[in-house]
């Protein structure tokens, strides 16, 4: 089911009444929520989380370590095995002359990917990897479990929350009270992020669909404009999602994790992983980069740790060698950072400069994530790059780059508008009625004039 | 605040059902990429045109129906046959002229178009209608006579439906229990709630260009003779077959022969009827024209029409399929801009004829 249909609305409402209706049914409630959200994906599907959600809590409710290795290794291989058997047999048959395993038709290529299949996987392994270190208690039902793990606000694609951050909220929902303020709170959360998804990404999605399926004969600017429209179709996209979820937290009063901060404003590449996709990157460094040893094994040895980390959280994103290469790009922003700062610790300050600058440096990075192939992305980066090649600027119309620039410039606003949300907020209310009436009920029909015959899919809903 | 919003946006949706802009729903013509993808929309531009027509209290109107001749691809709707006779008509004081042409149409899908605009309380003064040679060519079976509308016409005309329906099976529709769901929402939503009813619409407006650039709709119409591949591309079968030489069936069996009869019969009893078979690059077409076979079918298709004429004094039929120069296509059927221009004015000299 996902977030921009009104069978969504219509479901949320459901939820929302029924929760404060009956205080004490709450757990049943949402876990009830939960598996109807998932199931619109498939009874299958939902058959195979149920059975690893109760396994990982059986596991972590188990005496002994090995059944906590023997929860997380099963999680893995449920993972390797719907996202990326595939993708191996592809990779192995193209190496060696073995009989080709995963061509067309056959049945490792026709197996169906369950969605959000990435994100309660990295949920459940985070959740017994915590257990394991001794960091949470193991949870003390699996009702509670199954509430925490399948959440329907954060479950198709995160954020990726931790057992610390969500399990106590679990177990204390029966006290939560009606707050008006979080309420409406939560509606503009929802609203804002529908808003996104539905005029922004969706808008945008068509017209970077357009440019990439001409991507043999994109003049270098026009592969700059596709490039950074693709950026902000799948940064619209994606912190829509996370807005959403944020905002249906609220009004169940359930604090989500933020998973975007306006990454495009970053001054460096540490920064931008601090700001993109929050909840994926402490994963990636509290379960990969630090039991790689961190930074503890001295600085070079750290950088390694940071390139194999980044370049799993690039295959994290799909079973594809382009997606392995935009990780390890990324790796290589972050290396090549720290080893600058490490040789130039006294940069002279032009935080203005360095902010565009990376802009682009993740602007190219979007290329390996949206083409397919290899050497799609080489032709256009090799383009890109080329700006003295005649031709260049041809196909790049002025509104085409005034779009970009609108839509930069709307990231800012963003930026400062959440750094000055409260007092957005105090400003709002102090509106008289009417006003606010007014908002609500424009937004409301701005979004129903969005609503599309067939609800396109968030883009991170394939991971 | 929330009451106010709820009379605000309650209030909105009134405004929307009585005073919706014709410009929402119709510039020129009804616009294709809105309609294509949910075809209730034909249904919202009818309605509104109507609200238009009421409110301005017009008397005199023309409707334009017909494929993609008539919607006048490939060119914007500021250059289409309905523009320019709109601009004609205003000029001499005329009437007003609306389009409802949808590209891909068939003779099935006007004559449901047709009977959708007498739904509507439409009934014009004039009805031009667009012919095509190919839409007389025996269907193999495809194109289906009824292309867009095939539901509306079983609940429209049934007889009509079960005379041509045996031979084309409705397609198999698989949805998801969600979609179904989401569905049957929205179709509920769309019968009450305005905004969603006028959501496609609204989105148009709203986005303006960004659609059109992603539609790739409105680009400048290049003449034919500035495409070399054009010649060996209309020499593909499926291109040929549209101008099979092979004599026509022209009794009720032929699906062409068969709607034109019941369009005739049943349009508004007030209302002309004017068909006209669409111009045909003369160049391009060539060979294919100065066969026999082509020539006698041409024929036929004059003599069918001149009976539909004696039989109903509103039905007239002009063939243009030779009166337009080459240099205004831009491939075998399609007009640049001064071509669909020059077909308009002939088309307002036909109509000024009987007015």
């Amino acid at each position: 089911m996902a977030f921009n249909t009104l069978l969504f609305v219509g479901f949320l409402a459901m939820v929302v009444v029924g929760y404060f209706a009956w205080p004490r049914q709450r757990q049943w409630l949402l876990a009830v929520a939960n598996a109807v959200f998932y199931g619109f994906a498939g009874l299958p599907h939902l058959a195979l989380f149920l059975g690893f959600s109760w396994l990982t809590y059986r596991c972590s409710r188990a005496r002994g370590r090995h059944w906590l290795w023997l929860g997380i290794i099963a999680n893995l291989i449920n993972l390797a095995f719907f996202k990326y058997l595939a993708f191996i047999l592809r990779s192995l048959t193209a190496a060696w002359p073995l009989p080709s395993l995963a061509a067309a038709g056959s049945w490792a290529a026709e197996v169906a990917l369950p969605i959000g299949i990435s994100f309660y996987t990295f949920q459940m392994v985070a959740y017994l990897a915590d257990v394991l270190r001794g960091e949470i208690e193991p949870s003390q039902s699996w009702l509670e479990f199954w509430i925490f793990i399948a959440f329907f606000a954060q479950l198709i694609a995160g954020p990726i929350m931790r057992g610390r951050q969500l399990l106590h909220q679990v177990r204390s929902v029966g006290q939560v009270r009606w707050d008006p303020q979080r309420q409406e709170l939560g509606l503009m959360l929802l609203l804002s992020g529908l808003a996104k998804k539905m005029i922004i990404a969706d808008t945008l999605a068509p017209i970077v669909g357009r440019l990439y399926a001409d991507a043999a004969t994109l003049s270098g600017g026009q592969a700059w404009l596709a490039a950074w429209l693709f950026g902000f179709q799948i940064y619209y996209d994606f912190s829509a999602y996370s807005d959403i979820a944020l905002g249906i937290g609220r009004l169940v009063g359930i604090r989500v994790a933020r998973n975007f901060a306006t990454p495009y404003v970053s001054a460096n590449p540490r920064e931008f992983w601090r700001r993109w996709h929050i909840t994926l990157s402490s994963w990636i460094r509290d379960y990969i980069y630090i039991p790689l040893g961190g930074s503890r094994h001295g600085f070079a040895r750290s950088l390694v740790a940071i390139l194999a980390a980044m370049a799993l959280s690039g295959l994290w994103h799909g079973a594809n060698w382009t997606f392995a290469l935009w990780g390890v790009y990324h790796g290589l922003l972050v290396v090549g950072h720290r080893v600058w700062t490490r040789l130039v610790p006294a940069v002279p300050k032009l935080d203005w400069l360095a902010r565009i600058l990376m802009f682009q440096l993740v602007t190219l990075g979007w290329v390996l994530f949206r083409v397919t192939d290899l050497e799609t992305a080489t032709a256009l980066l090799t383009r890109m790059l080329s700006p003295g090649s005649s031709g260049w600027w041809s196909g790049v119309g002025w509104a085409g780059a005034a779009a970009c620039g609108g839509l930069y410039a709307m990231h800012w606003a963003e930026h400062w508008a959440l750094g000055a949300r409260s007092r957005l907020l105090r400003l709002w209310r102090a509106f008289p009625a009417i006003i606010q009436g007014a908002g609500w009920a424009i937004a409301v029909i701005l979004l129903l004039a969005f609503t599309r015959p067939e609800a396109s899919s968030f883009i991170y809903f394939r991971f | 605040m929330w009451l106010t919003a709820l009379i605000i946006f309650v209030a909105a949706q009134f405004a929307l059902v009585t005073a919706a802009p014709l410009a929402l729903v119709h510039h020129y013509r009804v616009p294709y990429e809105i309609v294509k993808d949910d075809l209730r929309n034909i249904d919202l531009a009818m309605a509104t045109v109507q609200n238009f027509i009421q409110r301005q209290a017009i008397d005199d109107y023309v409707i334009i129906l017909g494929d993609s001749v008539g919607y006048s691809g490939p060119g914007g709707p500021e250059q289409a046959v309905s523009r320019y006779l709109a601009d004609i008509a205003a000029s001499a004081g005329g009437p007003a002229v609306f389009n409802f042409s949808l590209p891909g149409a068939q003779i099935g899908d006007i004559y449901v178009l047709m009977l959708k605009l007498q739904e509507h309380g439409l009934n014009p003064d004039w009805l031009i209608i667009n012919l095509l040679y190919a839409g007389f060519v025996a269907r193999v079976p495809d194109p289906p006579p009824v292309f867009w509308l095939r539901d509306e016409l079983a609940r429209l005309d049934q007889a009509a439906d079960l005379v041509t329906a045996p031979a084309y099976p409705p397609e198999e529709r698989t949805q998801t229990a969600a979609e179904r769901v989401e569905t049957t929402i929205i179709e509920w939503g769309q019968r009450y709630i305005p905004a969603l009813a006028y959501r496609d619409y609204l989105r148009a407006a709203l986005l303006g260009p960004a659609m059109t650039y992603a539609q790739a709709e409105g680009s400048t119409p290049v003449p034919w003779y500035e495409k070399p591949w054009l010649d060996s591309y209309l020499r593909q079968p499926e291109y040929l077959r549209g101008y099979d030489p092979a004599p026509m069936v022209m009794d009720d069996g032929n699906p062409n022969v068969f709607f034109l009869k019941r369009i005739a019969a049943q349009a508004a009893p007030d209302t002309h009827v004017l068909f006209f078979n669409s111009p045909v690059n003369p160049v391009l077409l060539a060979d294919l024209q100065r066969t026999d076979g082509y020539q006698a079918n041409l024929r036929a298709i004059d003599q069918l029409m001149l009976e539909l004429h004696r039989s109903y004094a509103r039905v007239d039929y002009v063939n243009y399929t030779r009166a337009i120069a080459d240099p205004l296509f831009v491939d075998h059927l399609h007009l640049t801009p001064e071509g669909y221009a020059q077909l308009a004015a002939m088309l307002w000299d036909e109509i000024g004829m009987v007015r």
